[in-house]
């Protein structure tokens, strides 16, 4: 038998096929880019198993034509799922939702298919037209082929130079390396193959190997390789959301679930063909952190839509099946060309977190409370041995005493800090909510940092004559705060700022020290937090903290306004 | 005679510390051997004002003050609690004592509250006699 190996390498070619297209369409993670893969191969097959036949078995006209024009169907398309595959793949497939476009595309395989089965314009299908090539039977080209062929080199080259683009923009090193292995591969069948399957007959060489569709088992192979060795297609954007720790739902503009990932399903305990194409909101429901029902319109989701950025926060979520728990979560918008089509939502479950942090605020509480006695104790003692010496008359010791007076007073300070903190942090204060004179604040404020003042200058710059309804205490503690710090930081007069705007009270405290670098001000009211910088000084960073949770507690606000070298304004407002 | 006043805290720093400077102030300072002997130590030994701490081994200090100032004998015993924490102040009130002292105080303050409830207690004392 003359084409035996011919035979051989077609037998080899489609068994490769066949195996990887079965192969791709059973994997998890499916994708239009895949699914175009498959076609693309499968249409190989197509090609090819008519050619197995009619090179194998001896073959009756009517059936050599039915074969053929079969034949024909598979490498006519095939340009095409290539190129559909090359633009699912490097993410353009929306330039298919243009019918122009769609059309484009369509239309001319459509009629070289019509052309080729009922007319003799492009090939012969009869087999006493048929050719005896070195390896085997091939229909040889007519006198428009020629145009076919330009057509399938043209799409075939435009697939691949997307492909290369993309692969020489790309930063995303799996989309490389997939773009790498998928060119290697489909670069050989398709040059090759053009040249002795297409170019060569039409230029009357038909006498030469048709090559193209052993090469492609070469090409399965180096996919199979591809596959196995590299995880081709195993890595798609799905898969990689899916397998993430974090829980991802996203749902469309109308709140419907169109997406939820495994870490979103096992979180939420539902099943995908439960909650696809559901109301989000009755699928998950949502609470704030105090435990209140959020109402729908302040949902984050709708929050999100509104103002068309990220809501971050911590909340308690809920589900049929699952019982409150504490998660951290974004909302983010997805906006597509300027119009908002839906939301992602990811969150993480943060219950061990929050008993962490709770376990160790009740740990500062008890510690700073057990430090208080002991302190005590040393006061008592430093105190009676100070009354001793005095009667003495020991200057000295009672200077040296008097020093350690000084540093237990700071260190209790720093335990009475440390309490506050915990005991906000553990909703324990208690704000007394009175009607005072806010002018008070500056006076009592004044009054207890008069010892630090000594004869330092301070302006008081504007007043108020407005009654304000809050905690007295706390609200005098943090200017008292401002300006023990504005004190500590500048050696030059401090001016106190009062401004009343009819609709808050603004207290702000200037000084003109060294300034606050920007990348500490973001940071400067967070619990603990101290600049680098701020080493000699004394304080934990966390009367900011406090100042900044009194503050929020009046639902009023706490900035800061800084220059190098020029000094800082530390500022609340008050709403009246 | 000078007046004597009992100690019951179960921290022997704050005890020791104290009647160093009450003694050195003329006052008789006296403690309970163990802690959960105070409300009999004071029923015996009559003090003239009991310094009591609201957490004594783990009992609350509260619950003895509310004892002694139902008690006949003890009822006009000033108590004075002194306790670590802000909120005690409400608590030490209600438990019926006559004053409160948080932790950290200065001597002087602590002084002045002894005082104070001494000439209380005595005024008491008297209206009783009359």
């Amino acid at each position: 038998m003359e084409n035996t190996i011919y035979i051989a390498s077609l037998v080899f070619a489609l068994v490769v096929n066949t195996f990887l297209a079965l192969y791709l369409i059973r994997t998890k993670e499916q994708s239009v880019a895949l699914l175009a893969f498959v076609v693309f191969i499968t249409l190989i097959s197509v090609w090819g198993y008519p050619q197995f036949l009619i090179n194998t078995f001896r073959i009756e006209n009517y059936m050599f034509t039915y074969l053929d024009k079969i034949s024909v169907v598979g490498y006519t398309f095939l340009p095409i799922a290539f190129l559909v595959f090359v633009l699912a793949f490097t993410e353009r497939l929306d330039s298919l939702r243009n019918f122009q476009n769609v059309l484009l595309i369509f239309i001319p395989p459509v009629l070289f298919l019509y052309l080729s089965w009922n007319t003799s314009l492009l090939e012969y299908h009869t087999v006493d037209t048929i050719i005896h090539a070195p390896w085997g039977l091939s229909s040889p080209p007519s006198t428009y082929f020629i145009v076919f062929l330009i057509w399938f080199e043209t799409v075939m080259m435009a697939s691949l130079i997307i492909l290369i683009k993309f692969l020489i923009r790309t930063y995303d090193s799996l989309k490389r390396r997939q773009a790498f292995w998928i060119i290697l591969s489909a670069l050989i069948p398709l040059v090759v193959g053009s040249i002795t399957d297409g170019a060569m007959p039409a230029f009357g060489q038909a006498n030469i190997i048709p090559m193209a569709i052993p090469l492609t088992s070469v090409m399965g192979i180096i996919i199979t390789y591809a596959v196995l060795k590299h995880d081709l297609f195993e890595f798609s954007p799905t898969s990689i959301i899916s397998s993430i720790g974090e829980g991802v739902v996203s749902i469309d503009s109308k709140g419907r679930i169109v997406f939820a990932n495994d870490s979103a399903l096992e979180m939420l305990k539902v099943e995908p063909k439960n909650i696809f194409g559901k109301s989000y909101f009755d699928v998950v429901r949502l609470r704030s952190e105090e435990g209140k029902v959020i109402p729908l319109k302040d949902r984050p989701f709708h929050r999100a839509l509104t103002i068309r950025e990220s809501i971050v926060g911590n909340y308690y979520i809920s589900t049929e099946k699952v019982r409150k728990f504490s998660v951290a979560m974004t909302v983010n918008p997805l906006i597509k060309n300027k119009k908002v089509i839906g939301a992602t939502v990811s969150f993480r479950d943060i219950t061990r977190e929050k008993e962490i942090e709770t376990s160790k605020d009740e740990f500062i509480s008890v510690a700073s409370h057990e430090l208080k006695t002991p302190i005590t104790a040393l006061k008592l003692y430093t105190s009676h041995l100070e009354r001793q010496l005095s009667k003495k008359g020991d200057a000295q010791s009672i200077l040296a005493l008097s020093k350690i007076e000084h540093q237990t007073d700071r260190l209790l300070a720093l335990v009475g800090s440390l309490l506050n903190v915990s005991k906000i942090k553990t909703g324990k204060y208690v704000y007394n909510m009175v009607q005072f004179p806010a002018q008070a604040i500056i006076k009592d404020a004044i009054l207890t940092t008069r010892p630090l003042i000594k004869s330092r200058k301070i302006i008081v710059k504007g007043s108020t004559r407005r009654t304000l309804y809050g905690d007295r205490e706390k609200l005098t503690q943090v200017l008292t705060n401002f300006i023990t710090n504005a004190l500590k930081y500048s050696q030059k007069e401090i001016i106190i700022l009062v401004k009343d705007d009819n609709k808050q009270i603004t207290i702000g405290v200037k000084d003109f020290g060294q300034g606050i670098e920007a990348s500490d001000v973001k940071h400067l009211f967070e619990k603990y937090y101290r600049s680098k910088k701020d080493e000699y000084s004394q304080g934990l960073g966390i009367g900011l903290y406090v100042s900044r949770e009194y503050v929020i507690a009046h639902k009023g606000k706490i900035w800061v306004e800084s220059r190098l070298g020029k000094g800082s304004t530390f500022s609340f407002s008050i709403p009246i | 005679m000078s007046k004597k006043i009992l100690i019951a805290d179960d921290d022997s720093s704050i005890v020791d510390s104290i009647t160093m400077i009450l003694e050195d102030e003329g006052y008789r300072v006296d403690t309970p051997i163990r802690s959960h002997d105070t409300f009999k130590t004071v029923k015996n030994t009559k003090p003239d004002l009991v310094l009591l701490d609201i957490w004594i081994d783990h009992e609350d200090g509260r619950n003895i003050c509310r004892k002694l100032k139902s008690d006949g004998v003890t009822s006009n015993i000033p108590i004075v609690i002194i306790s670590a924490s802000q909120g005690a102040a409400q608590m030490a009130i209600e438990a019926g004592a006559d004053d409160f002292i948080s932790k950290p105080f200065e001597i002087d303050e602590l002084l002045l509250k002894i005082q104070k409830n001494l000439r209380r207690g005595q005024t008491h004392g008297l209206k009783i006699l009359i």
